[in-house]
């Protein structure tokens, strides 16, 4: 459904005084093709290629014509293309592995290269007619192979060193799980303020944390009106979650 | 060869299923007024929805079902708004689909913020293709979207320096580098590729595939440049010579600039390189009367024909050789359409 902006502070187009005419051109209503293509071929000169023969492709020569100036820019894009990727695949690599010094543990650098072929035959499996006996086995995999490549790069490389002025990760998630909670936010601070407990005389904001009411004492969705969820019990993230997940997987 | 029907009935059908999830992708959350509203702005706009239309047909046409290129035609369509919204604060541009641009509704900052947003949740759909495609696929069109959107910026600050340096010494490899960056990389090139790998689980696309893009997409930016001058206002949804005013170097310019004489020349430079609202109106009719007299139009719309001829050679050599159907008949009719386009 068409939703249309509440802001329209300047909705209305102002006629412009003066405007210049548009210039008249002869209709075209249809398009020659054969002639279109008669006079590529006759100005290139254009043999166009004929890459179904595996030959290589011989090009227009000259300047002048669209088409000879149209296949130029299009090769330098394939080039540059090429070069591109290959420049991010050489800057990837050199983020991740040292030649010199391979980070302890690290995994073989062609297992991603056998990853990716792993990958490329089960993709072409999912679509193989033959297969389709096998399709609840491609979905499970499907769905379990993100998150083993998720586990494979991340060995690959490793996070980099924490800052030592930085919390602890480790901190930060069990402080988020004590404000979780009930109750339990007014007593609590992260570890991060433990100076200030112990006799600092600066005060900082206690960090929100989202809701201050306890878990145990939400009623039912029903009984908050507008508040859109089902229910109000530790399901309640994965419900959320699911919600917004399959909003988006479209 | 005229546009046959199956064109205007699948950029319908096609562009509404895009536009449907499009719309219920977007976030219903706070601030709506200020963001999530205007991000449905343009998209809720009469448009010809030519990008999701093609990156669908072309993976049907290649035997995927079009649920399987929605994400990425989502995508496409979502990044093609935000370009707009950007695009029209840079050339300050009063009108867009038959209304007040972005900017001028809204304020710069605002629409800046909406644009901004925009672009970076293009990208969101993509990752349900990991579902409905498979992790390879889904990463390789993720990878290509992200090497578009840079190629878009550079085609865009291509276009901007020109006017900024007020070059008059282009080529037409110049505009078609630029023209390929700017538009055929994600509304033309892009579809096409995402199409066929959709369905076809490759690593490489044909090149004559993609080249029938490139060449698709710059005869549809030409005809576009001269819809600027000569089409009317209600069907073009901008205003007319908004080109000329925003002292875009189009191929049209670039063909004045290669016949004019010396004087000449010197009122064109000094016309592009004058502010957009300090322009004369008697200047824009000496230009325009210029352009007519030295033929640039009609020798403009025979550029854009030839590529088109190319173009059909391409799709002869490509998807031509796929089984008949509807969409393989679409993608064919586009190149008559481009011309003729409403």
């Amino acid at each position: 459904m068409p939703v249309r902006p509440a802001l329209t502070r300047r909705n209305q187009v102002e006629p412009r005084a003066e405007r210049p005419p548009a210039v008249r051109m002869r209709p075209i209503r249809q398009l020659d093709l054969s002639s279109a293509i008669g006079a590529a071929r006759a100005s290139g000169p254009v043999p166009f290629p004929d890459e179904s023969l595996g030959q290589p492709a011989p090009r227009p020569r000259g300047s002048e014509h669209p088409v000879s100036s149209a296949y130029k820019v299009f090769d330098r894009y394939l080039d540059e293309g090429r070069q591109y990727a290959a420049g991010h695949s050489a800057w990837s690599q050199s983020l991740s592995r040292s030649p010199a010094a391979p980070t302890p543990g690290a995994v073989p650098g062609d297992l991603l290269g056998q990853w990716d072929k792993l990958l490329s035959a089960i993709d072409a499996l999912r679509v193989n007619p033959a297969a389709a006996a096998l399709a609840p086995w491609f979905e499970l995999l499907t769905k379990l192979l993100p998150t083993i490549g998720s586990e494979l790069r991340q060995t690959i490389s490793p996070p980099a060193p924490r800052a030592s002025t930085a919390p602890p990760h480790e901190d930060w998630e069990r402080w988020f799980q004590e404000h979780s909670t009930p109750g339990a936010h007014k007593h609590r601070s992260h570890p991060s303020q433990a100076a200030d407990r112990h006799g600092a005389s600066v005060a900082r904001p206690t960090p929100r944390t989202g809701s201050t009411i306890p878990i145990a004492n939400l009623k039912p969705a029903r009984e908050m009106p507008g508040s859109g969820l089902k229910e109000n019990t530790p399901s309640l993230l994965d419900d959320v979650f699911a919600r917004g997940v399959s909003k988006r997987n479209l | 060869m005229r546009t046959p029907s199956v064109v205007p009935e699948l950029l319908c059908e096609y562009g509404a299923r895009a536009r449907e999830a499009l719309l219920a992708f977007l976030p219903q959350r706070e601030p709506r007024k200020y963001l999530y509203d205007l991000l449905a702005d343009y998209p809720s706009r009469a448009s010809r929805h030519m990008r999701p239309a093609i990156c669908i047909a072309t993976a049907r046409a290649f035997g995927a079902p079009l649920e399987a290129a929605l994400n990425s035609a989502v995508s496409i369509e979502l990044l093609h708004n935000a370009l707009l919204i950007v695009d029209d604060i840079q050339d300050e541009s009063e009108e867009r689909r038959g209304a007040p641009t972005m900017h001028r509704a809204t304020g710069l900052p605002i629409a800046l913020n909406v644009g901004s947003t925009m672009s970076v949740l293009s990208l969101v759909p993509l990752l349900g293709n990991v579902s409905t495609c498979g992790p390879q696929v889904a990463l390789w069109i993720f990878e290509r979207t992200i090497e578009v959107a840079q190629q878009c910026a550079e085609g865009q600050a291509l276009e901007l320096g020109w006017r900024f340096d007020n070059r008059l010494d282009l080529t037409d490899e110049d505009y078609l580098d630029m023209v390929m960056r700017k538009t055929c990389s994600y509304s033309t090139m892009l579809p096409i590729r995402a199409g066929a790998m959709i369905a076809t689980r490759r690593r490489e696309v044909p090149d004559a595939l993609v080249r029938f893009g490139f060449l698709l997409g710059a005869a549809f930016q030409i005809q576009d440049d001269l819809l600027n001058l000569t089409g009317s206002h209600e069907r073009y949804g901008k205003e007319l010579n908004g080109d000329l005013l925003e002292g875009k170097r189009t191929l049209l310019i670039i063909r004045l600039l290669q016949r004019c004489s010396a004087q000449e020349t010197a009122f064109v430079s000094r016309f592009l390189a004058t502010e957009r609202s300090a322009k004369k109106p008697e200047d824009v009719h000496s230009l325009l009367s210029l352009l007519t007299r030295y033929d640039c139009i009609e020798a403009t719309r025979c550029f854009a024909q030839a590529l088109l001829g190319a173009a059909a050679h391409d799709f002869d050599q490509s998807l031509a050789q796929l089984p008949p159907s509807r969409d393989r008949e679409f993608l064919r009719g586009l190149i008559p359409w481009v011309i003729e386009q409403p």
